[in-house]
């Protein structure tokens, strides 16, 4: 029963366990080198701990090997220097875990069974190393998800007493090898259950943690959400104020045109241009109004962007198909979504330089079935994305980029989808939202996402 | 051979539409022009011609455009409508008789030209599109890409499924019978994919193609066609072209200029 430390295997076995350290700080923290200089780092720590364990002092070995790690970490990830050292510590636990983890199972089989499993550092033993490395293997993979999105590397401050558990169950577990193992079944039984117990602990945290950062965002992103619903709602007030006013002036100048009539019949001409030279600034100040669209609410909506675009010297064009029906579209959701996507767009334009700041839109009916609200803007300041997210480029990004979040989840209301494209030189933005209300879609309409 | 109509009660309309037409058909393609002068001539005329595109009057007298429209839609699905019109009218009740332009008798020649070149290209596109040889009962049956709703995959080959005007126009429904027979392509789903995509179709998901006409319903997961109960999944991997091409297919419409 010789002594295997300095075999082939024994190397491919100290590769494994440098490639899922890399995996698991590749899962929290950027790699700061090119992938060359990383194979190269990680051949040379695979050769070190190699020899370090071919020498076979388990004294040496405890306290070299992480050290070893810290340094290959130090070397490859954007980490501080706390963070790296509790990290490792962190996985250190999980490969102490595991090797406790195994001992006590072939211990229990050996004394159960009549199966014999030769230690781990003979050649014989290498076989049921292999096991214990693929299921690590797996446990890592497990965790990783949720590390990857509890997102640590954007907090850098490390809260120290995260190390408890797996420091506490890092002690236990290998006080567990220095014990003798018991008599009898049940106790054992006890024993490694509870080793498994502990090596699972070290998971939980991670999932713990991000069950609580998941559930935070989700809190805020609720918050912020219903501000901006707030907002939108003050906005269609407004809408619906300068609508009435429109009426009443319509209104009012028939009955002005009536008034006109008897001053001119009576001859009271002098009259009737007090009249009008009183009215001129009403009048000029309301003609503004124009008609792009038989529904009220996205003609007002198209109004007052059509000036703030004459405002900001951005060049706005418009094609609405004629008769086009968007009388499902509730007003509240048809602010929401075509107001925030024109500011979006005008917003983008006016940051050009002048003379090349356009928008241009059209709405019309796609297929039968399908209602396209099609802009095409020019832009200068590319739009971060975070997988398929836009992110906003706005200054105070707080409060902005949930405007893009609004409209897709609508558009998913109403059966449809939300494009967006960014193009050299134009950003093109398409919602495709279904305007068939067939009997199979009435539940499919309301559907909030 | 394209079969075009004009349905206008005025004389003198027509005739402009039709020199129009004539003016913007390219010379390869074999088009002849029928005339009718009211709802009711042209619905009469629907049962023994499979039109290709329809202008249709929008104030005629005894029936109106709509209703005539309504009507078509009944016998063809699938035919191109174009109103021809005298003064904004409200739109449709029904999104069945949406038409894919309206044309305005006062329009410039200019834009009237652009908008009837673009109808035409419409159907030419659709004319072109390659024909699909199924099976049915052991017999064959030459698809339009325009009557199929989708094609998904079957036992070892494909089972498509045709619009209910498609149905009725090539009579393989017995009249007693409720039941569809099956209509069957002995070829992979990726190969028909391949020659059917130029022509609005997508491929949602591994098991079954789509075309975008009759889309009814689309969120970025899921998917519901015309008449067709099922709900489709939109898988994420063909998410991505599926989408592109759904938007290319809408934006077409216009892509040419407004």
């Amino acid at each position: 029963m010789g002594n295997d430390l300095l075999s082939i295997s024994r190397l491919l076995f100290c590769g494994a366990d440098v490639y899922m350290l890399c995996r698991f700080f590749a899962a929290i923290y950027p790699y700061k080198t090119i992938t060359r200089k990383r194979i190269i780092y990680g051949i040379v720590i695979t050769f070190l701990i190699f020899f370090i364990n071919a020498i076979g002092s388990p004294a040496l070995n405890f306290t070299t090997v992480p050290l070893v790690y810290y340094i290959y970490i130090m070397l490859l990830f954007k980490v501080s220097l706390t963070n790296g050292m509790a990290y490792t510590i962190i996985y250190f636990a999980f490969v102490g875990g595991r090797e406790v983890l195994f001992e006590l199972l072939y211990r229990l089989i050996i004394y159960n069974l009549p199966i014999y499993i030769p230690p781990w550092f003979t050649a014989g033993g290498v076989y049921f190393l292999i096991v214990e490395y693929i299921i690590g293997y797996l446990f890592l993979m497990y965790i990783e998800k949720y590390m990857k999105r509890i997102n640590i590397s954007n907090n850098n401050v490390f809260s120290w007493y995260l190390l408890i558990v797996p420091i506490l169950s890092l002690m236990i577990s290998s006080s567990f090898l220095y014990m003798d193992f018991p008599k009898p079944v049940t106790v054992q039984l006890f024993m490694f259950g509870g080793a498994v117990l502990l090596y699972f602990s070290n998971a939980a945290i991670f999932i713990i943690l991000e069950k609580y950062t998941d559930m935070m965002n989700k809190i805020k992103y609720a918050e912020l959400y219903s501000v901006k619903r707030d907002m939108e709602t003050e906005h269609f007030q407004n809408i619906l104020k300068i609508n009435d006013h429109y009426r009443c002036f319509m209104h009012d100048v028939h009955s002005y045109f009536s008034s006109f009539r008897l001053l001119a019949l009576n001859g009271e001409n002098n009259k009737i241009v007090e009249i009008i030279d009183e009215l001129k600034g009403k009048i000029q100040k309301e003609t503004n109004l124009a008609i792009y669209s038989s529904n009220p609410v996205f003609n007002a909506i198209l109004s007052e962007r059509v000036s703030k675009a004459k405002e900001h010297e951005v060049e706005f064009s418009l094609f609405v198909e004629n008769n086009i029906n968007m009388d499902f579209i509730s007003d509240a959701d048809m602010i929401s979504m075509f107001g925030n996507l024109l500011d979006n767009a005008i917003e983008a334009a006016e940051k050009c330089e002048s003379g090349k700041r356009n928008v241009k839109i059209k709405v019309f009916m796609g297929t039968n079935y399908f209602l396209i609200f099609n802009i095409e803007n020019s832009y200068n300041v590319k739009i971060k994305k975070d997988g398929d997210r836009f992110l906003t480029s706005k200054a105070d990004s707080k409060h902005h980029g949930l405007g893009i979040g609004i409209v897709m989840s609508l558009a998913e209301k109403y059966g449809g989808s939300l494009n967006l494209v960014q193009k050299e030189e134009l950003f093109v933005t398409t919602l495709t939202i279904s305007a068939y209300s067939g009997d199979q879609n009435a539940n499919f309409g309301t559907q909030r996402v | 051979m394209f079969e075009i109509a004009i349905c206008d009660d005025s004389i003198g309309d027509r005739e402009r539409l039709a020199e129009r037409i004539g003016k913007n058909m390219s010379e390869s393609d074999k088009f002849r022009i029928h005339e009718y002068d009211s709802g009711i001539s042209l619905l009469a005329a629907i049962k023994n011609i499979r039109f290709s595109i329809i202008f249709l009057d929008v104030q005629m007298n005894e029936m109106n455009g709509e209703e005539t429209a309504v009507r078509v839609r009944q016998l063809d699905n699938n035919v191109i409508l174009v109103f021809y019109t005298g003064f904004a009218e409200p739109s449709p009740r029904s999104f069945e008789v949406q038409p894919y332009r309206y044309i305005m008798k006062n329009m410039t020649d200019e834009v009237m030209d652009r908008y009837i070149r673009d109808s035409l290209d419409k159907m030419i596109e659709l004319g072109q599109a390659p024909l699909l040889s199924a099976n049915v009962n052991r017999e064959r049956l030459f698809l339009r890409a325009d009557d199929i709703v989708y094609i998904e995959k079957y036992k070892k080959n494909t089972r498509v499924h045709i619009s209910e005007s498609s149905i009725r126009i090539y009579g393989i429904k017995d009249l007693d019978s409720s039941e569809v027979p099956d209509i069957r392509v002995s070829e992979k789903l990726e190969t028909i994919y391949e020659r059917l995509k130029k022509y609005g179709f997508g491929y949602p998901h591994d098991s079954y193609i789509i075309n975008f006409k009759y889309l009814v319903y689309c969120t970025s997961k899921i998917l519901r066609l015309k008449d067709v109960d099922t709900m489709f999944q939109i898988t994420r991997s063909k998410a991505q072209e599926f989408h592109m091409l759904k938007e290319e297919f809408m934006l077409s419409k216009y892509k040419d200029g407004i």
